[in-house]
């Protein structure tokens, strides 16, 4: 099986002042094509720096990251943007989507994004009613739930088709029923074939991952399948 | 909250945001700094002139003897003697004024102009009353050293038309020359003006002042005068003493014809004053216009500023703070633009005086310009400039202050459910959710598009009102040309010392020069018209010409009617008079009997109206000459040169001659009204500098707030992927419709401004003119180059922010 993420040696440190805070300290980690993976910390582990990294958002201070074979701690800067047009899509906590357009267009426009123009639209409204949201497809996202908000953000980065799928506390803002039919979505994903990430810090959810990387200090503490073996959401509570 | 920790937040703001407070800020300024400059041209003018005529001795009085007479030296002087109490008299001086020709030709340049020899009394250092005044490096004045000498100060606006230095040397009628010492500013001619009413005339008319003994030896006329002026005691009612200098030369009997006048009575007196608030009512609009573009500008930025921190309002309200504590931290940056705006709005006033002063200076020339900066008036717009800020902070707040928390807080509260949704819904195109993006941006947010689009309309209108008013003039000027020099622009117009036969020695000598090749013998009279039955102050006055209207050499179009048994008005005259072709009017004209010149009455139809804009035109064919019982007379030509010699020819040839007063292309007339032009609308030009400045200002907030309140979105589409460019190509976008609507708005505007200039202030302050209102294609270009790609490619100045973006930080905003 090939990596879809590798990572050696990977540190990332910002400068507070005239010190230097390390949010990542010499991490080494692989994850495989279509790993259900949770990323579980207290505030301030370094769990979201870890997902920047993985989804280009941010560079290593050192260390290489290679996600889907790409080099991406030592890419240009137009090769980070193609990257993420390319292999990796997110979801957000707070959603992001773009209030302007209705749920349909927040998807279709990833999709074009993306570079797949032609039949955006089709598709955007079929990966909405895989999410359960075909009813509401012309709604904005002020006229929209929260969680359905958040299906519409699982929806735009799906659409995109790339292979991997980063999520940052995707169920944060969400109520634990509308957080488990996200929940849903996503392992579903991970089952056709995706690789799926997720921060956050709701031990709980870490349950139905594949494997559970615990993060603390910024450094890995644990890595490994969920203590107590793998759940169905079903069995979620918290 | 204490008031403290609420400052010392607000400095942090301050300090966050201090570009755009400064933007803001310099918006209002440019508002109130250019309202103030603008407001106060009617007190600088008021001033200067005071102090230019006090300085150069405007007389209280002048006793004007008629053509041709004359009195021993002394003479009049001697009358002033037998007022009932001669020391109300403070200052008087004789004079000798008596027409000549003036011949200032350079190398390659024929300048042949009528003039005015005017001989002033130099002994013990005088003239002390209608002083020619000679600035620093214009030359000298005259000295008591100069009285017989070929010496003269010439009067500097016409030295200035011709760009003739100090030391040129100019020839007079009866050959003789003086040599101009001195360029020197008089106050009859601070305005130059010609006997039948003629404005800018410093083209063709030139007075050269020179010692009185000097004038008495050009003229021939040893030991004469001819005009008295003096001035009156302070405590004394100039009134009272006109009555008695009256009486007094009424008394004396000199045989002089004479009249006397008041300062008021003098054509450039009154026109300098007279004009001024028409002037200062043409300032106001364009400086209200300024001010209520920077105003609406100021007003929107701000607002959409605070609007951006009402999600901290939302948290503020969560954490229970009273509405007084929400609204002081959004209220202090209200406070910060104003006080700023105040303070820069001082700065750009300063600057605007400095740019306007020359332009003044140029157009006005007088010894003295106060151009003071105008407390009161830069308070008027500065409590304006004071107040908006607050108002339109003061309005997000309270929209704010009035919501849920949870709907403060929230960031996609902007995302209303109304606005132009469904239009957007039904919208076909473009089918690409990308690009429908700054569409859906500008759509769903219909009050801020309405608000930004209304910013950039109010200065684009600003603009367009600018130059729409430099084209209405210069279109104005461009028509008249069209028609007075339509087939022939190498006509000349000759002046003619008087009446003439036309079948005269005189008027043969005219023909006859080899340098000839048609002429066509004119009438020309001032007149007065007005519709029947109406009072005298019902009309105005007119230029009435009567020419052959069959001629070759030129005739007035007739665009309705004929030219058959009546006059011929200009369409302005007639609109003006409600009357058409066919309808008669009162002509009010001189008429030569056997007991001399006399104005009489005549009812006259319209035969026809001819295109001209400007309404004092009036033409008559030569057939109905009995009229002014004339017939076959003329005092002027017009004709045009013969194969092969210039107008500059026909000049030199002709203006020797005994009958001629002036020879002129009539181009020339165009060519000074033009250089006059250039210098009034220098104003507007000065206006559009700053105009620009503020719609650059106006774009750049706009796009700069925009950037504030689309960060996420922006950062969002990096996340996907989307590089710089095409998120820039998105602002851009956004920006062109912004800026299409804002241009429509403003160009529409901009015309109704110009319109209500044209009919309501200009009409009444330049009547004669008939203004036509014309909005060019160049002005619309302008506006849509300001208007849509300035404000278009304003996102480029946040290119260096958008590259720096913190991505992550700006995603991780938690709701």
């Amino acid at each position: 099986m090939t990596s879809a993420v590798h990572l050696r040696n990977v540190s990332r440190r910002y400068t507070v002042g005239t010190g230097e805070v390390f949010a990542l300290r010499d991490v080494d980690l692989d994850i495989e094509q279509g790993e259900f993976v949770v990323v579980l910390g207290p505030s301030g582990s370094g769990k979201t720096t870890l997902l920047n990294l993985i989804g280009a958002l941010d560079i290593a201070s050192t260390g290489q990251v290679i996600v889907s074979g790409s080099e991406i701690s030592s890419a240009p800067r137009h090769e980070l943007f193609r990257f993420r047009r390319e292999t990796v899509s997110f979801v957000f906590q707070s959603f992001n989507l773009f209030p302007t357009l209705t749920a349909l267009e927040n998807v279709q426009c990833a999709v074009e994004i993306a570079g797949r123009a032609k039949g955006a639209k089709q598709k955007a409204a079929a990966v909405l009613a895989e999410v359960g949201l075909a009813e509401r497809v012309h709604h904005y996202p002020a006229e929209l739930s929260g969680g359905e908000q958040q299906r519409v953000a699982i929806a735009r980065a799906l659409a995109t088709g790339n292979p991997i799928l980063v999520a940052d506390e995707p169920t944060g803002d969400l109520d634990f029923h509308t957080g488990v039919q996200v929940l849903e979505v996503l392992q579903q994903q991970a089952a056709l074939g995706h690789t799926v990430i997720v921060v956050t810090h709701n031990r709980e959810i870490s349950r139905i991952a594949d494997r559970v990387i615990e993060l603390s200090g910024g450094r890995v503490v644990r890595d490994g399948p969920p203590s107590g073996g793998k759940a169905a959401v079903a069995d979620l509570h918290w | 909250m204490r008031l403290w920790f609420t400052l010392r937040w607000s400095a942090r703001d301050l300090r966050k945001k201090w570009l755009q407070v400064a933007a803001i800020a310099f918006v209002i300024a440019i508002g109130t700094g250019v309202y103030s400059a603008l407001g106060s041209t009617a007190t600088w003018r008021r001033e200067s002139n005071a102090d230019s005529f006090a300085m150069t001795g405007m007389f209280d009085l002048r006793v004007k003897a008629a053509e041709g007479a004359t009195a021993p030296a002394g003479a009049l002087l001697a009358v002033l003697q037998h007022l009932p109490d001669p020391s109300v008299v403070s200052v008087a001086e004789e004079r000798l004024i008596e027409p000549t020709q003036v011949d200032a030709s350079t190398p390659g340049r024929s300048i042949l102009v009528p003039g005015r020899i005017v001989g002033v009394d130099v002994s013990g250092g005088g003239p002390q009353l209608m002083i020619p005044f000679v600035a620093a490096g214009d030359g000298r004045a005259l000295t008591a050293g100069d009285d017989g000498g070929a010496t003269a100060v010439l009067e500097r606006n016409f030295a200035d038309f011709y760009d003739l230095p100090p030391g040129t040397t100019v020839r007079l009628s009866g050959d003789q020359s003086v040599t101009a010492v001195g360029l020197g500013l008089a106050p009859e001619y601070f305005f130059v003006t010609t006997e039948d009413g003629g404005f800018f005339a410093q083209a063709n008319f030139a007075a050269v002042f020179v010692p009185l003994a000097t004038a008495q030896r050009l003229t021939g006329l040893d030991g004469k005068v001819n005009d008295l002026v003096l001035n009156v005691r302070a405590d004394v009612p100039v009134a009272e003493v006109k009555a008695q200098v009256t009486a007094a030369f009424a008394a004396a009997d000199l045989g002089l014809g004479e009249t006397v006048m008041t300062a008021r009575d003098d054509t450039t007196y009154r026109l300098l004053y007279d004009d001024i608030d028409g002037d200062q009512k043409v300032d106001n609009v364009f400086a209200m216009l300024i001010l209520a573009g920077a105003a609406f500008g100021a007003f929107n930025l701000a607002s959409r500023m605070v609007e951006a921190q009402r999600r901290e309002i939302g948290i503020a309200m969560a954490l229970g703070s009273s509405r007084r504590q929400l609204a002081l931290r959004p209220m202090l940056v209200g406070v910060q633009i104003a006080l700023a705006g105040v303070v820069l709005g001082m700065g750009v006033g300063l600057l605007a005086i400095w740019a306007l002063r020359p332009v003044y200076m140029t157009t006005l020339p007088m010894p003295v310009w106060h151009t003071g900066f105008q407390w009161a008036v830069f308070a008027r717009g500065a409590a304006l400039g004071f107040v908006l800020p607050l108002v339109a902070t003061a309005w997000p707040v309270v929209r704010a202050v009035r919501m849920s928390p949870v709907d403060a807080i929230t960031t996609t509260h902007r995302t209303a459910r109304g606005g132009l949704a469904p239009l957007l819904r039904r919208l076909p195109w473009p089918r690409s959710a990308f690009r429908r993006m700054p569409i859906a941006n500008v759509l769903r947010t219909p009050r801020r598009t309405l608000l930004t689009s209304l910013g950039i309309g109010a200065a684009v209108a600003t603009l367009v009102a600018v130059l729409g008013m430099l084209d209405s003039f210069y279109g104005t000027v461009d028509a008249n040309d069209r028609e007075v020099l339509a087939d022939h622009p190498d006509r000349v117009a000759v002046a003619l010392d008087g009446f003439v036969k036309v079948d005269s020695d005189q008027f043969a000598a005219l023909s006859s020069s080899p340098t000839v090749g048609a002429i066509e013998p004119v009438l020309r009279v001032g007149g007065h018209v007005r519709a029947v039955g109406q009072p005298m102050t019902s009309g105005f006055d007119v230029i009435v010409e009567s020419i052959d209207m069959t001629s070759e050499v030129w005739t007035p179009t007739i665009a309705a009617g004929n030219s058959d048994h009546g006059i011929v008005i200009s369409r302005t005259a007639a609109d003006d008079l409600h009357l058409s072709v066919g309808d008669s009017v009162i002509l009010t004209h001189p008429a030569l009997s056997a007991t001399g010149i006399a104005m009489v009455d005549t009812v006259v139809p319209i035969a026809g109206v001819h295109p001209s804009p400007y309404r004092f035109g009036v033409y008559l064919d030569r057939s109905q000459l009995a009229v002014f019982g004339a017939d076959g007379l003329a005092n002027a030509a017009y004709l045009l040169p013969s194969a092969g010699t210039t107008p500059d020819d026909v000049q030199r040839a002709l203006f020797a001659l005994p009958a001629v007063a002036s020879v002129q292309p009539v181009s020339m007339s165009s060519t000074v009204l033009r250089n006059s032009m250039d210098s009034f609308t220098s104003v507007f030009r000065v206006l559009e500098g700053f105009i620009l400045l503020l719609a650059l200002l106006i774009a750049y907030n706009a796009t700069s707030i925009n950037a504030d309140e689309r960060a996420r979105e922006r950062a969002t589409l990096f996340a996907f992927g989307l590089p710089v460019r095409r998120v820039m190509a998105i602002e851009i976008v956004e920006g062109l419709i912004y800026g299409l609507l804002g241009t429509a708005i403003g160009i529409g505007l901009g015309a109704v401004v110009v319109n209500w200039v044209a009919s309501s202030v200009i009409s009444t302050t330049m009547p004669e003119l008939g203004m036509k209102v014309i909005i060019s294609g160049t002005t619309i270009l302008t506006a849509v180059l300001l208007g849509v790609v300035a404000v278009a490619v304003a996102p480029l100045l946040t290119l260096r922010r958008m590259r720096r973006m913190n991505v992550p930080g700006t995603l991780r905003i938690v709701e």
